[in-house]
């Protein structure tokens, strides 16, 4: 056992103990009045909240009525719901992706070692008892068909974990979770090499990389040309953060940088799985560039106990045949954005979420969620969901917004957006949103170019509780 | 005779409220100390659980099998401790105690966020702790409240978060990582200021 999880466990339950009772459960006269009259409504929700049961305490109602009242304007190009379509040749959106995949498991209750069946919770009416574990697959799916072009399976007891692509979408790099069910980033992991030919009798294959099981990784990126993977690792103990570059066909290190400074790398907003858009190579694979994220505090709130804090975000460029050993002294800072925190939902690029900059080393593209300063969270307020662009040779100027949606919802939904991926000029974005309570699938997965945006199908397991781990 | 007839509804709902009153009775106090856990603050815990409880008994009827009742209770009382979270300046407002907390020092007399029996159960170390986990991202903090105080499978954080097994390993990890780093490392209390 980790000694921070033993503190995590025990300061949680000393906090919990101090609490030993609590006050009556009150029922306001008109709550059951509501309660009646929706009971003689036949209320038919949409399968999806059937099994979720809307459960936002007392204002569920009031935020459930809110969110069927959502409007969405467009505010750029295009409908609000895009046509599903070819994207333009031009825009240079990949064929085939790979994505972490679990399939459909059949509702069974997992068999104990006492012929009985593991203690599981249902969570929602119609939902299974129990689902067995199971490994996670990679699926190598047609970007613009949705087809599935071929499922591999990890090898003997272990998932796949994480997936990073080269710039010709033939060749990727994935690495594996050698302890399943075990939650540690500092896990080791293991490197393999995942060639995919579409079409073909043998449509990808998977082989073993001279690369070592690393452990505590942040983030990996394999560089256009698919000769060299670059793996940002998480400082541990007495381990400093450090970004790592191996030759993809030996194994062998070929550059190491560290640093004590803790604000490199995903500070952890971003879910993903080993972050595949946490480290861009840039330049020709020349280049390599990283987010900072900082906090840096300010005022006293007058008259509370409480301080303002500025939220800071820079994108570092390193110099990979510079050489040198120190992160942070070695690399310089070529774009940066800060943010009070007065605001929950500033405008600008969304704090904590991985920018991506594209491999000419031109632009930094990052997604902004913004909306008004309110207190009132059952208030309907326009959400502005934006991708933005910024130019690196001019990054004070104004960014370019290439795509915009106001989306009129209440406060307390939670509106998200991502970009997964941007082609080599920043130009194109393939882009996802997820609106409202609904987390399990996005309102939007697509490709945006030129101010306008296509639907692309959404790649099973998206879930947009997390960007997904996801790779072309 | 019309006043004596029976509605349907009315004898539901002298069952929605017998229901909801036992199952109070029996898991309230569970799902306020778990919403101060995620809170920090009892009042709006048991502002959460309370809206909870009420919008379960909204919802009675339509409750397929009141055997799910529990967990159902501890999803909404999850999305009311999200809800809540959002109401609050995100990450970088804290409170003397927390500051403090994560500087080493003794909090000022001024500590909004505990009781002052909590202050003394909870020691320096385990409000360094929760000061640290309350600074993380509120899915990181509900994937690790879920995991370690009630101790749920990965499978099982996985279905009450809504999210994939590997997002709730992930956002585990990495909120022990940055928990760990807000206790141990200099460099990762607040900061100010990056190297050159």
């Amino acid at each position: 056992m980790n000694p921070i999880e033993d503190q995590v466990r025990a300061a949680t339950r000393a906090e919990a103990s101090t609490l030993r009772e609590v006050r009556p459960l009150r029922l306001p006269p008109d709550a059951a009045a509501h309660r009646v009259a929706r009971s003689r409504v036949a209320v038919r929700w949409p399968r999806r909240w059937q099994g979720w049961l809307a459960p936002v305490a007392a204002a569920a109602v009031v935020i459930a009525l809110a969110i069927s009242l959502v409007t969405i304007r467009d505010n750029s190009n295009g409908p609000v719901v895009p046509p599903t379509g070819p994207v333009p040749a031009a825009a240079g959106v990949p064929e085939y992706y790979v994505t972490l995949y679990t399939p459909p498991q059949p509702a069974t209750p997992t068999p104990t070692a006492t012929g009985g069946s593991a203690p599981c919770i249902a969570l929602a009416p119609g939902k299974p008892e129990c689902r067995p574990a199971s490994p996670t697959d990679l699926l190598v799916g047609d970007t613009f068909t949705g087809a599935k072009v071929s499922v591999v399976s990890p090898p003997k007891g272990t998932s796949f974990y994480g997936v990073t692509g080269a710039a010709d979408d033939r060749t990727f790099v994935v690495d594996t979770d050698t302890t399943p069910g075990v939650s540690d980033v500092c896990q080791p992991r293991t490197f393999y090499l995942l060639k995919i030919a579409p079409g073909s009798s043998s449509p990808a294959q998977l082989t073993r990389l001279g690369v070592p099981p690393l452990s505590c990784i942040a983030a990996i990126a394999l560089s256009g040309s698919g000769r060299e993977l670059a793996v940002a690792l998480l400082g541990k103990g007495s381990a400093l953060e450090q970004l790592r570059i191996y030759s993809v066909a030996s194994g062998q290190l070929l550059h190491s940088w560290s640093t004590r400074n803790s604000s490199v790398f995903d500070q952890g907003a971003d879910l993903g799985n080993d972050e595949n858009r946490g480290v861009s190579w840039v330049d020709g694979d020349r280049e390599l560039a990283f987010p900072t994220f900082l906090l840096v505090r300010g005022a006293k709130v007058p008259g509370r106990n409480q301080w303002d804090f500025t939220e800071q975000e820079t994108v570092r460029m390193l110099d990979v045949s510079a050489g040198g050993s120190d992160l942070i002294k070695d690399s310089r800072v070529v774009w940066s954005t800060s943010s009070p925190t007065t605001n929950n939902y500033p405008p600008g690029c969304q704090w904590g979420f991985d920018p991506m900059v594209s491999a000419d080393g031109k632009t930094v593209v990052c997604v902004s969620v913004n909306a008004p300063a309110t207190a009132q969270l059952k208030k309907v307020v326009p959400w502005r969901l934006s991708w933005l662009a910024y130019s690196v040779s001019a990054p004070k100027a104004p960014p370019r917004t290439l795509y915009e949606v106001t989306v009129d919802a209440p406060l307390s939904s939670s509106e998200q957006l991502a970009q997964l991926w941007i082609n080599a000029s920043g130009s194109t974005v393939i882009g996802a949103r997820g609106s409202g309570f609904d987390l399990e699938k996005p309102a939007f997965f697509g490709a945006i170019s030129g101010g306008a945006v296509r639907s692309l199908p959404v790649p099973p397991d998206v879930i947009f509780g997390a960007p997904p781990a996801i790779a072309w | 005779m019309d006043h004596l007839k029976t509605d349907d509804a009315d004898v539901g709902g002298w069952t929605a409220e017998r229901h909801v009153t036992a199952l109070y009775q029996a898991h309230a106090l569970s799902l306020a100390r778990l919403a101060l856990v995620m809170l920090g603050d009892r009042s709006a815990a048991e502002d959460v659980v309370q809206d909870a409880f009420l919008g379960l008994y909204c919802r009675w009827d339509r409750l397929a099998d009141p055997a799910v009742a529990p967990s159902y209770l501890r999803t909404s009382v999850l999305n009311g401790c999200r809800t809540a979270l959002r109401a609050r300046p995100r990450h970088g407002v804290l409170s003397d105690v927390h500051e403090a907390a994560l500087a080493g020092s003794s909090p000022s007399s001024s500590l909004s966020l505990e009781s002052a029996e909590a202050t003394v159960v909870h020691g320096e170390e385990h409000r360094a702790v929760l000061a640290a986990i309350r600074r993380l991202p509120a899915r990181q903090r509900e994937a690790l409240v879920l995991r370690y105080y009630l101790d749920l499978t990965e499978e099982q954080t996985a279905e009450a978060m809504r999210v994939s097994r590997g997002t709730v390993k992930s956002a585990t990890s990495r909120a022990i990582a940055a928990v760990g780093r807000m206790l141990g490392a200099p460099d990762s209390r607040t900061r100010s200021g990056e190297g050159s």
